[in-house]
């Protein structure tokens, strides 16, 4: 029986002492994972990020770590080719880490040397490398910097338009379709603009004519002048009496010469008018030819050279690989964040961002200070001669304080690569980020390169013997690329359903074993530049366009034809209109003008006449009075 | 024997402390653990409080449950939130010395979602254990109560089964 009253309080602490096994057997369980499953986890981890990085499986043999001794061993690493997936890209036998033990606590990972030994080259594999490869999420600079890239490579190609002309050359009668430009055509709309410019003009004009004096008002002026004239002056009183009435005439003559002067601009200003609107309708007959071709699909390719229509869309991808890398390393090691005076650096992660709150002085949060790469050639066939160092790869470059480096060089002679050069340098270390590389081969070889896989034609380059090199360089939004190749023992592969365009091509690529490529993307975010040449490009050009030059340019005289034909009837009509518009203005206006300046002559006449009548005058009775004078004087003798 | 002890013990200690501090405590636990990130040192210390205090351990796992769903939808308002405190310069120093400290990095507090989340979760918390507090008490008084007086229930406390269930209630103390 239990009894309640005389119970003890059940006082309950807010600890519950009871919860310190299962804690410490949740620890015990957290240092075994660590024992026996971390490594495990890490090399799923870092195949995971690798893989994704690659767009290719990226698998690791084995991976230790002694984080105790600070040792981290890694063997066979095998980076799969995503173009070629039962081959890697590189094969790599072992790494080995070597990191700082204290920073670990700070969750700082500094790897003061490490060694890659053992580097392979294009080794198959025993499954494919392929995955299905997830659209990459290109920040706004990439997207920006390609948007730029493809206006203006349609700017340069057009679209579609290397297919236009293979149907030119199976000799289509591309302009044997109707050709009606409708009353919506530009010609027609400005025709009808013209027209009614010139109604409306004609109708202000005639309100401006009809204010200007009539014949009769200047016979009556000039009525008066010559009654003016006739008068003579025979004294001072007289001059001022005609100059008076003179006067009275000129005030008349000004408010005519003002009104004529007036409506003479308005006519000016409204010809130009209207000769422009008529100008304007040759341009919208321009415009409308180069609709009809559009819609007719006359090409307008620039045959000189195709090496932008048939290389431009690699030189494309070259680019977007790269910007790839740079974003790649922009988002990893990303440069000071702007407007701090402290190094601190902002990195994207797949949830919020991470702050590394730098100090100068310290790690960055993660470090490798030095790696060094060595490989020697051996047995196997696919391992090369390789050398390099890589330098500073960290992830708050700003409190590193240096920019990162790596330089490799290697020879794979087997693979028949040689004299094969990398230089990188990632200066993130301001707020600018800065990234430059160099890539060179002295001889690499080409199998199986695709020039053009479109209509119309297919052109491969089966095998060949390449050496060329590529520079890039990075500043913040600005960006330019340069590659330059040399093919030399170029052997083809041409496809194309077109019989004449498969013989003007056998005809150009004969005996044309080698070609160089030279092409350069200069720019800033959407306002990109680029230059493509190659002479293999110049060569098919050439050959092509002495084919369809003729027919493109009868194409575009049959189209202007036409075009003016469709709209000849009304254009003639609008000329028409234009001629009357300036024979109805111009003439009677000159006519009144001239008749009011005549009027102006002889009023001027008229008072210089007077003026100076009235100046002889004076003279006149001026003289008599000094006679008069002199008569009156009598001088003494002497 | 003693794992599959340990692991009754643990149930039984998600039916403890039903009192209604000790379910709201639970509750705002919860709020932390579904808003923060799994992976910080942050949920080392959630689960060494749950475990250790007297904290309603199944009403922190239904909190956490439901408001991790919601947090997903939360963290671009977390990130916004984060961002903000972590670009505070009069907080600088104090990032920086934390960021330069043994073992807090793990905290990953330099997280932009990791700080927002917290900064968010410390901003509800205190509302939240007084309205599940509230909350619980009107459930107590209003819900309970009702399905009490219903015949259903007294039906099922007439059967075997309930029984058998108040002999475990009584032996598991």
């Amino acid at each position: 029986m239990s009894n309640t009253k005389n119970s003890p309080v059940n006082f309950k602490t807010p600890i519950r002492w009871g919860g310190f096994v299962p804690l410490v057997i949740i620890t015990t369980a957290t240092c075994l994972y660590f024992w026996l499953f971390f490594d495990r986890h890490l090399k799923y981890g870092l195949e995971v990020g690798a893989t994704a990085a690659n767009g290719a499986r990226v698998d690791i043999g084995s991976l230790k770590t002694r984080l105790l001794h600070g040792e981290i061993l890694v063997s066979k690493v095998e980076v799969g080719n995503p173009k070629e997936p039962m081959k890697n890209r590189v094969e790599v036998e072992s790494m080995r880490f070597k990191l700082r033990v204290p920073p670990l606590i700070k969750m700082k990972v500094v790897i003061e040397d490490s060694s890659i030994l053992g580097i392979k080259y294009g080794t198959a594999r025993t499954y494919s490398a392929a995955i299905p490869v997830a659209p990459k999420a290109a920040s706004q600079f990439s997207k920006q910097v390609m948007n730029g890239f493809e206006k203006v490579l349609k700017e340069k190609v057009g679209e579609g338009e290397v297919e236009r002309v293979g149907s030119l050359l199976e000799g289509k009668n591309l302009t044997g379709q109707a050709i009606q430009i409708g009353e919506d055509s530009n010609s027609m709309k400005n025709i009808r603009a013209a027209q009614s410019l010139i109604e409306s003009s004609s109708k202000d004009l005639d309100a401006k004519m009809k204010a200007l004096p009539d014949e009769k008002a200047i016979s009556g002026i000039k009525a008066k002048i010559d009654a003016i004239g006739a008068a003579k002056v025979n004294n001072v009183e007289d001059a001022g009496r005609l100059l008076n009435d003179l006067k009275s005439v000129e005030t008349d003559v000004s408010s005519m010469t003002n009104k004529a002067t007036d409506a003479g601009n308005s006519v000016t200003q409204v010809t130009n008018n209207v000769t422009q609107s008529v100008n304007n309708v040759e341009k919208a007959i321009d415009e409308d030819v180069a609709y009809v071709k559009k819609k007719l699909q006359i090409p307008n390719l620039n045959l000189k050279d195709l090496t932008t229509p048939l290389l431009g869309p690699k030189l494309g991808q070259l680019l977007e690989q790269s910007l790839y890398y740079v974003e790649l390393a922009r988002k990893y090691m990303p440069p000071k964040k702007k407007g701090e005076k402290e190094p601190i650096a902002v990195q994207e992660r797949k949830k919020g961002r991470d702050f590394e709150f730098g100090q100068r002085a310290t790690y960055p949060g993660f470090l490798l200070e030095k790696a060094v790469i060595t490989s020697a050639l051996s047995e196997d066939p696919t391992q090369g001669d390789a050398k390099g160092e890589i330098f500073g790869v960290n992830s708050n470059p700003s409190v590193y304080g240096k920019p990162t480096t790596a330089a490799l060089t290697a020879n794979f002679p087997r693979a028949k690569v040689a004299g094969a050069r990398v230089n990188i340098n990632i200066d993130h270390v301001t707020e600018v980020a800065k990234e430059s590389g160099s890539f060179q081969v002295d001889s690499f070889p080409v199998e199986e390169w695709v020039l053009s896989e479109g209509s119309p034609f297919f052109l491969k380059v089966l095998k060949a013997a390449g050496r060329g090199g590529l520079e890039m360089r990075f500043q913040d939004d600005e960006l330019s690329l340069e590659m330059k190749a040399l093919l030399s023992q170029v052997n083809y592969e041409m496809k194309t359903d077109n019989a004449k365009l498969e013989g003007i091509l056998k005809r150009a690529l004969a005996n044309f074993s080698s070609f160089n490529l030279t092409a350069r993307v200069t720019g800033k975010e959407g306002k990109i530049d680029m230059f493509m040449a190659s002479d293999l490009g110049e060569r098919l050009g050439n050959a092509i366009r002495q084919e369809v030059q003729a027919q493109l340019e009868l194409a575009n005289q049959e189209i202007r034809k036409k075009v003016t034909a469709e709209v000849a009837e009304k254009r003639k009509a609008l000329d028409q209109a234009l001629d009357g518009f300036k024979k109805n203005t111009l003439g009677p206006l000159d006519s009144k003008i001239k008749g009011v300046n005549d009027l102006k002559g002889q009023l001027q006449a008229q008072i210089d006449r007077i003026n100076k009548e009235k100046d002889n005058v004076i003279k006149g009775k001026a003289q008599q009075e000094l006679d008069k004078v002199k008569q009156g004087i009598k001088l003494p003798k002497f | 024997m003693l794992i599959i002890r340990q692991l009754l013990k643990f149930m039984e200690l998600l039916h403890k402390e039903t009192g209604e501090n000790q379910l709201a405590a639970g509750f705002a636990l919860g709020l932390f653990m579904g808003f923060t990130p799994m992976g910080s040192l942050f949920w080392a210390g959630y689960l060494v409080m749950l475990i250790m205090f007297r904290i309603n351990i199944g009403a922190a796992f239904l909190s956490y449950g439901v408001l991790k769903i919601l947090s997903f939808a939360l963290d671009p308002v977390f990130d916004r939130v984060g961002y903000s405190v972590l670009s505070m310069p009069s907080l600088r120093g104090l990032f920086i010395a934390a960021f330069q400290a043994p073992i807090v990095p793990f905290t990953r507090f330099n997280n932009t979602v990791v700080m927002g989340s917290l900064v968010v979760s410390f901003l509800l918390a205190v509302p939240f254990y007084f309205a599940m507090k509230f909350a619980i008490r009107r459930y107590r008084v209003v819900v309970v109560e009702r399905i009490r007086n219903t015949w259903m229930w007294k039906a099922f406390k007439a059967t075997k089964l309930f029984q058998l269930y108040e002999q475990y209630e009584k032996f598991a103390g």
